[in-house]
């Protein structure tokens, strides 16, 4: 697990400065992983099952509503990301933004890959966003 | 396969064959019959009730070859033309709903020959008819005169399409006569039709099966005035002196017949005077609503039930008098029959105008409505029917709505589906956070739903079944009940 | 009522989220759980700190001795305390005087005697005056002895015997034996002196072989008012010494465990001249230091080194280095327990080494905490000393890189080292043959005063 999220969050780079990179591997990047894939499958049930399905909302379901939550899960992750290496006290850097970018770009691939998986299930958007 | 034929006389029969495809296109049940086969008889070839009639009865077998036989559901019933029950050997039927006469473009003179008949004759004639009578074109009809529509009438026994009708009747099929009792093609042509078909000597085939086939007409009797003009063929005024002479002929003529059914009421706003051709196009009237209901209440009863203690009268009275009719005002038996149906068939309308074309939703995808309703001829032909300026089911219930006596059961000009039933708006209650009453949002989810669940390849046959499955929800949940 | 009937279909997004949520990773678990058991075993062993499984060179045996203050704990089983009262001694004792004037030597030691009898570090303390044998005596005795002057002094007292005596009668464990005198050693004539060394080792070792066995030489100096007698018979005594201080020593002798014990307890703490002979100290805390003057691209290499308390890493992971981007990283070192001698940032920098193997690891600079490092909120604070190493070539492998701190005779000996006392000086008649005596007999034997194993990796 912590050897996955490592290649995933190293291709970016190695975590700077070197220092921490320890903290990075160990612990931030399988935190942020995990935080990430669970946020955005929680993202994507939101959408899809509870506003869509559950909740019986069917006005909420267009490309522009499925892409607000997409932006809302990178963000997010940006956040999520910053909030984890504060909550780490690593050294602070450029890198930690980097990281977070990245980390909003990967929420948002793993969104598309539950909406992708699961739009599906959903009442009101199956269709969603295609 | 019982068949119903339906024999509309005159303009009132075209208008109430409109009324009755408008409740079948609801949905409404017409039991003991799988198809009716309407046969407008009208010698007008250009009346314009007529022909939107037709139209409209073209589309709705457009529909309903598409959709097939069903349990329940919008277009239930199957409507076919006389020729489409059966594989016309000689071709000499015409594949339509209009019983042709011909082309008879002359006058009644020219008609009868006036000219060339004895001096005897033409006394004869010149006392039973006037010379108004004799010299009007007979291609606007008969113009309110029964004396000339019973001398053109009595030919059509003899006509092929009367005997492709003979040829193909079979056991159990039932017979009904719609026609005004006060104009000049019904009130001559019902109990000419009537005599024609029962008459023990007819050289028609299966000559004991129409005798014995269960048998119904509704008469309607005077519920529209026209405005008085003193040039005018048709005067208003007469109608209840020729419905006077018409009863006292068929309280002694009508043989045969299990059930006849009387419709009539106190004028009010008069008509303008048309007395044929294009123009006669009169708005729908409730009157031909309840004529339709009474089809529908004649195919309810079982053949046991109409051949004992008949023949059976019935008239029609309104649980309230008011000049706008609304759900409530019906008896219970009409609004059991129709109250629910219309208002399934007016969402389905009104949702299939106001969001079908712009809804962005899994069931509309599914559907690939956007592609079908722009292109797939079926879904413009249902299109048509519903939204059409001249013969629509908008058109339709405005007509109703806005004619005296008026029938207005629904709000027609609100886009809130909560208030389109008059006099019991759908309640909304506190909890349904998101689905207040019958939204947008409401619908939408249930389409969508629904859609998930219905097996079914044909997108349009989806397409009705989705949406009658909806309103049908929607009614039980949101309404419950008129 | 939709709402009521949707909310059971949330339940297992609800479980979800509820269930990602604890498993996230976090240092400050991590480190609360360790320090939890940290605490519970301190009192009973010594501190864990794990071994490094990837370092080849810290074998768990050598991480055992990571003894910090562990023993302390435990007072020693007696103190025996010998003091010359020969004639030579006398200056240091002089009778008192009308001006009640002291010496320091009655000053240093009358306090020092106080502090042993004292003191809670040792359960059973005995006092000796030493003649041609010792001679027991009370606490009262002896400090009387030392603040009013040597009634009855001794003609002379030859070294090799005490030595001798007190490894026979008094070596045991747990027992440290402290010697007051000046060890003016007067070999019998000129031709022994190249012999002293061996006479002290001969002495030593008698009464059977001690590997254990320790000696801590402290030297001081003294205002002397007396007759002084010089080692070198033949230069004649010299009365009413003397202008300059003349110096005196305190041995302790005894197991090495205890004499470090005794040093750490009543020594240590005296500004003094010192040398230590088989003392052996627990390897100091230390630790690398990750954010701390650090250069270049290398991190804790340690397995979960995210996770354990900041004091105790061991492995260098090198990313990349190159002469344009030397790495550098300093060790962190706690010397607090160590000698004062061994402290000396001047000493470490002369005798602590670098020892790598396959790696240009450099050791660039000894410092001692300042202020600064004190007051940080960084884990250098917990240090006393910092080694800062640079290297340009990351590692192939992993390899050993041991900071090792040499034991060397401190300058002052020779200092203090003279042939001819005959003039009295600060200094000592052959002292430095005498410490020869004190050393192993193995040249090898002799041990670094600690080693700091550390390991070299490439980065991952």
């Amino acid at each position: 697990m912590k050897a996955l999220f490592r290649s995933i969050y190293e291709l970016i780079g190695a975590p700077q400065p070197p220092a921490d990179t320890p903290v990075y591997r160990d612990v931030i990047f399988p935190n942020i992983g995990l935080l990430n894939l669970g946020i955005s499958l929680a993202m994507v049930v939101v959408f899809y099952y509870l506003i869509n399905r559950a909740m019986g909302v069917a006005t909420f379901n267009k490309g522009r509503h499925w892409a607000i939550f997409l932006v809302l899960n990178g963000l997010i992750a940006f956040l999520v990301t910053v909030w984890q290496t504060s909550a780490q006290q690593v050294t602070d850097h450029s890198y930690i933004y980097w990281l977070a970018t990245w980390n909003a770009i990967l929420g948002m691939f793993w969104f598309f890959l539950f909406s992708v998986l699961l739009k599906r299930g959903s009442t009101n958007a199956s269709t969603t966003p295609f | 396969m019982a068949k119903l034929f339906l024999f509309g006389i005159g303009g009132t029969g075209s208008r109430v064959i409109r009324s009755l495809t408008m409740l079948l296109a609801a949905g409404v049940e017409l039991p003991n019959c799988d198809r009716v086969v309407p046969i407008i008889i009208d010698p007008d070839a250009h009346n314009g009730d007529m022909n939107r009639t037709v139209q409209l009865l073209q589309s709705y077998q457009q529909i309903y070859k598409r959709l097939g036989p069903r349990e329940e559901g919008f277009f239930k019933t199957d409507i076919s033309t006389l020729s489409g029950i059966s594989q016309d050997v000689n071709g000499s039927v015409k594949d339509t709903f209009i019983f042709d006469f011909g082309g008879i473009n002359q006058s009644f003179r020219q008609y009868l020959s006036y000219d060339g008949l004895s001096v005897d004759s033409k006394g004869l004639v010149d006392l039973l008819f006037t010379q108004d009578n004799l010299e009007s074109p007979l291609t606007i009809g008969f113009r309110g005169s029964p004396n000339v529509g019973s001398i053109v009438l009595n030919k059509l026994v003899e006509s092929p399409e009367m005997r492709f009708f003979a040829d193909n009747f079979q056991d159990g099929d039932r017979v009904f006569f719609v026609s005004s009792i006060f104009g000049g093609t019904g009130a001559a042509g019902f109990p000419l039709m009537l005599k024609n078909l029962k008459d023990s000597n007819t050289r028609l085939s299966n000559a004991r099966y129409l005798r014995d086939a269960p048998t119904g007409a509704v008469t309607v009797m005077p519920y529209f005035a026209l405005q008085s003009e003193d040039n005018a063929v048709i005067d208003s005024n007469n109608f209840l002196t020729k419905t006077k002479a018409a009863l006292s002929y068929y309280e002694h003529n009508l043989q045969g017949l299990d059930a006849l059914y009387y419709l009539a009421d106190t004028p009010d706003t008069p008509y303008e005077n048309q007395p044929g051709g294009t123009q006669q196009k009169n708005k729908a009237h409730v009157i031909e609503l309840l004529a339709a209901l009474s089809i529908v209440d004649f195919m309810r009863y079982s053949p046991a039930e109409l051949r004992t203690g008949g023949p059976h009268f019935h008239e029609y009275g309104l649980q309230t008098d008011a000049p706008e009719i609304q759900f409530s005002h019906l008896p219970d038996e009409s609004r059991e029959i129709i109250a629910k149906q219309l208002t399934q068939f007016l969402y389905f309308t009104r949702y299939h105008k106001q969001h079908l074309p712009t809804d962005k939703a899994p069931y509309a995808d599914n559907l690939k409505l956007d592609y079908a309703m722009r292109n797939e001829p079926i879904f413009r032909e249902l299109n048509t029917f519903l939204h059409s300026q001249d013969m629509g089911v908008d058109q339709w219930l405005q007509e109703l709505a806005q004619n005296r006596r008026a029938f207005r059961p629904f709000d027609l000009q609100t886009d809130d589906f909560n208030a389109m039933i008059l006099g019991k708006p759908v309640e909304k209650k506190w909890n349904d956070f998101f689905n207040k009453g019958l939204s947008h949002n409401y619908l939408l989810d249930n389409l969508n739903k629904t859609e998930k669940s219905i097996q079914e390849p044909d997108n349009f046959r989806k397409l009705l079944e989705l949406f009658y499955d909806v309103t049908d929800k929607a009614f039980e949940e949101k309404v419950k009940v008129v | 009522m939709r709402h009521f009937s949707a909310f059971p279909r949330l339940l297992p997004a609800l479980g979800l989220i509820l269930l990602l949520l604890p498993g996230c990773y976090s240092r400050s678990d991590m480190k609360s759980e360790e320090g939890a058991t940290a605490t519970s075993k301190s009192t009973t062993e010594t501190p864990a700190t794990a071994p490094p499984e990837e370092a080849p060179v810290a074998g768990p045996a050598e991480d055992a001795s990571d003894v910090v203050s562990g023993t302390a704990a435990q007072p020693l089983q007696a103190v025996n305390v010998f003091l010359e009262v020969s004639g030579s001694m006398e200056g240091f004792m002089p009778k008192t005087g009308a001006s009640g004037e002291n010496t320091k030597f009655q000053q240093h030691i009358a306090q020092l005697l106080s502090e042993i009898n004292r003191t809670s570090s040792a359960r059973q303390k005995t006092f000796y005056r030493i003649k041609e044998k010792p001679y027991k005596d009370t606490y009262q005795g002896i400090s009387a002895t030392v603040r009013s002057g040597i009634q009855q002094p001794a003609k002379s007292t030859d070294i090799p015997s005490v030595l001798d005596t007190l490894m026979s009668q008094y070596y045991q464990p747990g027992t440290v034996s402290v010697l007051i005198s000046d060890f003016i050693y007067s070999p019998k004539n000129a031709g022994a002196i190249p012999y002293i060394k061996t006479d002290i080792t001969d002495a030593l070792t008698r009464s059977g072989s001690h590997p254990d066995r320790a000696v801590s030489v402290y030297g001081y100096t003294s205002d002397f008012r007396g007759t002084y007698y010089p080692a070198l018979v033949a230069a004649g005594k010299k009365t009413n010494c003397c202008d300059t201080e003349i110096p005196y020593y305190i041995w302790v002798v005894g197991p090495a465990d205890a004499v470090r014990r005794f040093d750490a307890a009543l020594l240590e703490q005296q500004p003094s001249k010192q040398a230590h002979f088989g003392v052996t100290y627990p390897r100091p805390g230390y630790s690398l230091l990750s954010k701390y003057q650090n250069k270049g691209s290398w991190y804790y290499g340690d397995a979960g080194a995210s996770k354990r308390n900041a004091d105790a890493y061991r492995v260098v992971a090198v990313s990349d280095a190159s002469v344009q981007q030397p790495v550098e990283f300093v060790v962190g070192m706690n010397l607090g327990q160590l000698p004062s001698q061994y402290r000396e940032v001047g000493y470490l920098k002369q005798n602590l080494t670098l020892q790598g193997v396959d790696t240009d690891a450099k050791l660039l600079d000894v410092t001692a905490a300042t202020d600064q490092t004190k007051a940080s909120s960084g884990p250098e604070s917990k240090f006393t000393h910092f080694a800062k190493i640079r290297l340009t070539k990351p590692p192939k492998a992993a390899r050993p890189l041991v900071l090792k701190l040499q034991d060397q005779r401190p300058a002052w000996v020779a200092q203090w080292t003279t042939k001819n006392d005959a003039t009295p000086a600060s200094k000592t008649f052959a002292l430095s043959s005498l410490l020869d005596g004190l050393e192993p007999q193995v040249e090898g034997d002799k041990r670094p005063v600690f080693e700091l194993p550390l390991t070299l990796q490439p980065g991952e």
